[in-house]
């Protein structure tokens, strides 16, 4: 295991270095493996046909935005059949614009996702698309999905019935044919059977990675395949799909074992690529390369009571007068020390001298050890209080809203230490946990988003 | 001297502005109400777009029975169902970019609020730096 993790630091290092060549790189090999295989498969123009001209168009979609990348294949697929037949070319590109009109409109970002099933088909493994979807899209990926299915089906349908599409090269000779054509296109019930499938499978593998448990990417992975064979194998028994249940069943299971690997690398990968940003101030031009912390596990939860707040300015005191006014801050609960106006006696030394976020808002204890006692100390100033305010008083973690610890995040505070975003224990997620007025002040609610806002931040280093 | 406090905030400030930023300030030229009502007249337009290419279809796969009945129609059910299978594809597109925009109007306009507040930060740290300057001034006069 510890050899695994060492390879995924390295990988994560050389993407780290190479992030935006890797990225291109990718999305290169995607587009070219598409247009190369469209290309196989409906090789009815000469000059799109050409390999440069595949090649060309490859490295323009994967510069571009993944919805025109899905707009050109379309628009190659639709040029190659007009060659070889306009009717047949004119509703396949209605098709496409049915798609969009009514589906890819909303989801212009899983874009990629529709040519990646064909690409997938053409290796013999259609089964990873909805597990990766499942496991890092949401169930709105369900459409793109489903209309890479309906542009394989299509394709796939035109180069099977050649004399087909042959028969309706002219429109005055279409008549019947057409019908046939465009019935049999439509009407697909092994494309609707696995659109069916896919959505099922990314439905399934969402919501149980979305469980809060152990393994949880992991379990939905095994259940994602799971329903995938079954699906597949009660879809070939009704409609007959043509596939091979043995194959069908090895491939989702070689299918699966890619998604853990992908699934090992990709949570580290995707939010450590670098950014590099340029801005200025009065003085300097600053060119920052900014390299996103990891973080691996859990993050760690931490209860930390905090009794008051330690104020440096001297005319911090006005506003305690304000907020008292307000209602933010309830005295009654508290010590006479804390009271506006009140000269604080220089605070002795004491175990919590190192920590940064008592200096700036009061004394932090154990909430385990303050509940035990029932009575709080107060570490910092090292006077003993009696506990005033009753149990109840004491908001428990989950309690939704603690008005006078948000008060140590009033507006002209520096609230850097309150939301914990301090370099040193980026992992740690904290709780403040406090004496509060039951949330009674609207103000208070939304100063608290204010702290979960920055709680969810992304460092950099 | 580089103060790094002010760095971090600016490059997280930059990061945004690099990546989501851009679409949020242009959201948030809208107001809510607006911004949906924008989206919804477009997405009717592109649904009624589609659903004449589908209709289009629809007759063209059902050709021959049209053809052969094409005197036999009763045309006014023809119409209203037609109509009535238009009005329900539009109001039911409509309600969805109602809901889907509104949500990510809230998230952009959550995210805009996060960044004026750490610009307000910065803001702090330049007055800060700017009074130190002074008085470091007043002491060297």
């Amino acid at each position: 295991m510890m050899l695994l993790f060492e390879l995924r630091a390295k990988v994560t290092a050389i993407y780290q270095k190479y992030a935006f060549w890797l990225n291109l790189a990718f999305r290169f090999a995607l587009t070219y493996i598409a247009f190369n295989r469209l290309r196989t498969l409906l090789p009815f123009n000469a000059m799109l046909s050409k390999s440069a001209v595949t090649l060309a168009l490859a490295a323009i979609s994967a510069v571009l935005p993944p919805s025109l990348m899905v707009l050109v294949a379309a628009l190659y697929v639709t040029g190659q059949l007009i060659s070889q037949s306009m009717i047949v070319g004119v509703t396949v590109l209605v098709l496409f614009l049915i798609c969009y009109c009514f589906f890819l409109r909303f989801t212009p970002k899983y874009g990629a996702a529709v040519i990646a099933f064909p690409v997938m088909q053409s290796f013999g493994i259609p089964y990873l698309l909805p597990l990766l979807l499942g496991l890092f899209a949401n169930p709105l990926a369900i459409v793109p999905a489903s209309c890479g299915v309906v542009a394989y089906y299509v394709v796939r349908f035109v180069k099977d019935n050649p004399e087909m599409v042959a028969s309706l090269k002219d429109i005055k000779d279409a008549e019947g044919v057409y019908i046939d054509f465009l019935r049999e296109l439509l009407m697909n019930p092994v494309m609707v059977t696995t659109m069916l499938i896919l959505s099922v499978v990314i439905v399934t593998v969402y919501l149980i990675r979305r469980i809060n448990m152990d393994y949880s990417f992991e379990i939905s992975i095994a259940i994602g395949t799971g329903v995938m064979m079954l699906g597949y194998i009660i879809g070939d028994l009704r409609y007959e799909m043509g596939i091979k249940i043995a194959g069908m069943v090895f491939m989702c299971l070689i299918c699966a074992g890619i998604t853990l690997v992908i699934q090992f690398f990709y949570r580290v990968l995707q939010y450590s690529a670098a950014e590099h940003v340029e801005f200025e101030d009065d003085d300097y031009y600053y060119y920052v390369k900014a390299i996103p912390k990891i973080k691996t596990g859990a993050p760690r939860r931490k209860e930390k009571k905090i009794f008051g707040r330690r104020r440096s300015d001297d005319d911090d005191n006005d506003d305690d007068y304000e907020e008292a006014a307000m209602g933010l801050i309830d005295y009654s609960n508290r010590a006479a020390s804390e009271a506006p106006g009140f000269d604080r006696k220089p605070r002795p030394a004491s175990e919590d001298d190192d920590d940064d976020e008592a200096d700036e808002f009061g004394d932090v204890i154990d909430v385990n050890e303050f509940r035990k006692s029932r009575y709080g100390t107060r570490v910092g100033d090292g006077v003993k209080q009696e506990k005033q305010a009753s149990a109840k008083d004491a908001v428990s973690v989950t309690a939704p809203i603690p008005a006078k610890a948000v008060r140590i995040l009033d507006e002209e505070d520096e609230p850097s230490t309150a939301y914990d975003d301090d370099e040193d224990d980026d992992d740690e997620e904290e709780v403040i946990v406090g004496f509060f007025d039951g949330g009674k002040s609207d103000v208070a609610k939304d100063k608290f988003e204010d702290i979960d806002d920055f709680e969810d931040d992304d460092d950099y280093r | 001297m580089v103060n790094n406090e002010k760095v971090r905030l600016m490059t997280k400030l930059a990061v945004y502005e690099k990546e989501e930023g851009r679409e949020d300030m242009r959201t948030s030229n809208y107001f809510r109400s607006d911004y949906v009502r924008h989206e919804i007249i477009k997405t009717i337009l592109i649904t009624t777009v589609g659903f004449l290419l589908l209709l289009s279809l629809v007759i063209l796969a059902n050709l021959n029975a049209i053809i052969d009945n094409v005197l036999k129609m009763n045309y006014p059910v023809v119409g209203w169902t037609i109509l009535g299978a238009y009005l329900i594809l539009v109001v039911f597109y409509a309600v969805l970019t109602g809901i889907i925009y509104r949500i990510r109007y809230m998230y952009s306009h959550g995210r805009l609020a996060r960044y004026y507040r750490i610009l307000s930060r910065v803001r702090r740290i330049e007055e800060r730096e700017e009074r130190q300057r002074d008085e470091e001034e007043e002491w060297g006069e």
